[in-house]
């Protein structure tokens, strides 16, 4: 029963109430049209057992970004011999934002007859799925409303949108023996000549040192190449829900997904193994993999991440799963930091890991909605310099720490910590 | 102009006429300001589609009709107000739940469809109770409370009905 049928309802008994109560056949007569018209919706509602209808729900795109808009197009057929009236629309789920088309529509279906709904949809990032389309049988004047969910499948994955980084020389403390881009710091084949040592037997003769060989009569010296192969990276995104700050529209969160993003891009796209960790009250990880396939996953992994909810308490950051991170591995943690999370960074190099924070800065994102008056300049000041001090705390423990006003660009700040010299980073 | 905005003209011009006619006929001079207050609170129905405008003003109207039936304005000319009062406020929500549809061949026939049983239900009905009045068929009050009973019996009846229409899936 819908608002309609209540509402003719209610007047209906009240005019009858009303009539008896005054004896006066005149508003009796007076619920006449109302009568009429209830029964004749009534009269006119679709039989169940007659209903048949097949639906389709078309996506354009089964994976996507955030910037390109998914363009979604739902049919439905009248399978029945008689003619049906329909509502038609659209389940929108949390976190879509509609661009274009329509989302619903009343219409009458002969026979055979087929309507389309179509529309495009934009969002952050996400996955989005579906099992029906949602439709009302009602009689022509909608009085009688039956819902019926047609099932329809279909999903969607938008991705997160990430600024594409260029290659930079990193230098790592290991090294996977796997061929690669970076300098490994081993004698073996390569470009960059890494030394000299005395001939041994199965030497490639083209790689004889001839000068030094002249200069010391019966003994024999061959070049050596510095080796270059892969590194093991591991990223941590920070999902407490106290490392997160929401703006408006904006989300420090959302920054530091396309910072991950970015990394685990330009990583995967130097040939490197990269594993993801995104760290919260549920954690999601991705393996070590390499890849076009381990990027597709670090983004499914990427797009459906959230911060912890508020009713949960928050986690230390001291518990998270190392051993998921292969020995000596260079872990890059994407985080805003709490006062608390100094711990984890002793143990990570003490474990051997080579550690790059990158710290989001919430002071500076949070900055334009604070205010200006004097005790309020000051408790930003405070703020900002307890922050510093803790980034110099963790930064003793040798590990590189990136101080991140998210307004700027973070390459030029990756490019910077990561490409010192091996002598600057042990 | 669409057949729905010609058509809640229509009904409401009837509407106001009829009770503005009834209470005017019978020297109730404040029936017909409050009359034309609702008229306008229609109107502003339809340029605002709130959800609960039309709510509000068709139990108004229907109000004011019976009041006049009470006071003793033109019963014939309340009851035609009253019908029409539903009509307006029919249209109105069919209005406000087409106005997101683009115009397609579909929804034309959805809209047609609805309005013609409409036009069918309340015209019947007022034709009904039009040869009523005319015959003057007197209901005894004994009578009148045995349709009642009938009714309040059958709600269970339709109650059973509706309630085969939930959710299906």
């Amino acid at each position: 029963m819908n608002n309609k049928t209540l509402v003719v309802g209610l007047i209906i008994v009240s005019l009858f109430i009303t009539a008896l109560s005054a004896r006066n056949g005149d508003i009796a007569w007076m619920t006449l049209p109302f009568l009429a018209y209830l029964l004749a919706g009534i009269w006119q509602a679709p039989s169940l057992e007659k209903l048949s209808f097949s639906a389709e729900r078309k996506l354009e795109q089964t994976r996507s970004n955030g910037i390109a808009s998914v363009d979604v197009c739902l049919s439905v057929q009248n399978k029945a011999a008689e003619a049906v009236h329909l509502f038609v629309y659209e389940a929108i789920r949390a976190g879509m934002k509609i661009a274009d088309g329509e989302l619903s529509r009343r219409v009458t279906l002969q026979p055979g007859e087929m309507t389309e709904l179509e529309y495009s949809f934009t969002a952050t990032r996400g996955n989005f799925s579906w099992r029906s389309i949602p439709i009302l049988v009602s009689d022509p004047l909608g009085l009688i409303e039956t819902k019926l969910l047609l099932p329809a499948k279909a999903a969607t994955q938008i991705q997160p949108t990430f600024k594409k980084f260029k290659v930079i020389p990193l230098r790592t403390y290991s090294t996977l023996h796997v061929p690669g881009s970076i300098p490994a710091n081993l004698g073996g084949s390569g470009t960059d000549f890494f030394g000299v040592r005395e001939y041994h037997a199965g030497d490639p003769l083209r790689s004889l040192d001839w000068r030094l060989t002249a200069r010391h009569p019966r003994r024999f010296f061959t070049k050596e190449f510095e080796q270059e192969e892969i590194a093991d990276i591991g990223l941590i995104l920070d999902a407490r829900l106290g490392t997160d700050l929401k703006i408006g529209e904006e989300n420090l969160f959302e920054h530091g997904i396309s910072a991950t993003a970015s990394l685990a891009e330009m990583f995967l796209h130097q040939g490197h193994r990269v594993s993801l960790l995104v760290y919260g009250r549920t954690t999601l990880n991705v393996f070590p993999g390499y890849s076009k396939m381990q990027l597709h996953r670090i983004m499914s992994c990427l797009s459906t991440a959230k911060v912890d909810s508020e009713k949960r308490a928050a986690v230390p950051l001291d518990l998270i799963p190392t051993r998921m991170f292969p020995s000596k591995a260079l872990i890059i943690l994407i985080s805003s930091l709490t006062s608390e999370d100094r711990s984890l960074f002793l143990r990570l190099r003490a474990r051997g890991y080579q550690v790059l924070l990158v710290s989001l800065d919430p002071i500076d994102f949070a900055y334009p909605t604070l205010g200006q008056d004097a005790t309020s300049q000051l408790a930003i000041r405070v703020a900002r310099l307890e922050r510093r001090l803790q980034l110099k705390n963790i930064s003793q423990l040798q590990v590189r720490v990136i101080d991140w006003q998210v307004r700027q660009p973070l390459f030029p700040l990756v490019r910077n910590a990561l490409t010192r010299s091996r002598g600057q980073q042990r | 102009m669409t057949t729905r905005k010609i058509f809640f003209a229509i009904s409401l011009a009837a509407m106001v006429l009829c009770l503005i006619a009834g209470y005017g006929i019978a020297g109730q001079w404040i029936g017909v300001v409050i009359t034309i207050i609702t008229g306008l609170g229609w109107l502003l129905g339809l340029k605002y589609p709130l959800f609960w405008l039309p709510h509000i003003c068709l139990p108004v109207s229907v109000c004011l009709a019976v009041a006049g039936c009470l006071a003793g304005s033109s019963p014939l000319l309340m009851i035609f107000g009253s019908g029409a009062a539903l009509a307006v406020w029919d249209v109105l929500l069919l209005d406000a739940s087409l106005r997101s549809s683009s115009p397609r061949e579909q929804t034309r026939r959805y809209e047609t469809d609805h309005l013609q049983l409409l036009a069918l239900a309340i015209g019947s009905a007022l034709v009904v109770v039009f040869l009523g009045q005319l015959l003057h068929f007197q209901v005894p009050f004994l009578v009148m409370i045995v349709f009642v009973a009938l009714v309040v019996f059958g709600i269970d009846r339709v109650w059973g009905y509706l309630s085969k229409y939930r959710l299906h899936s």
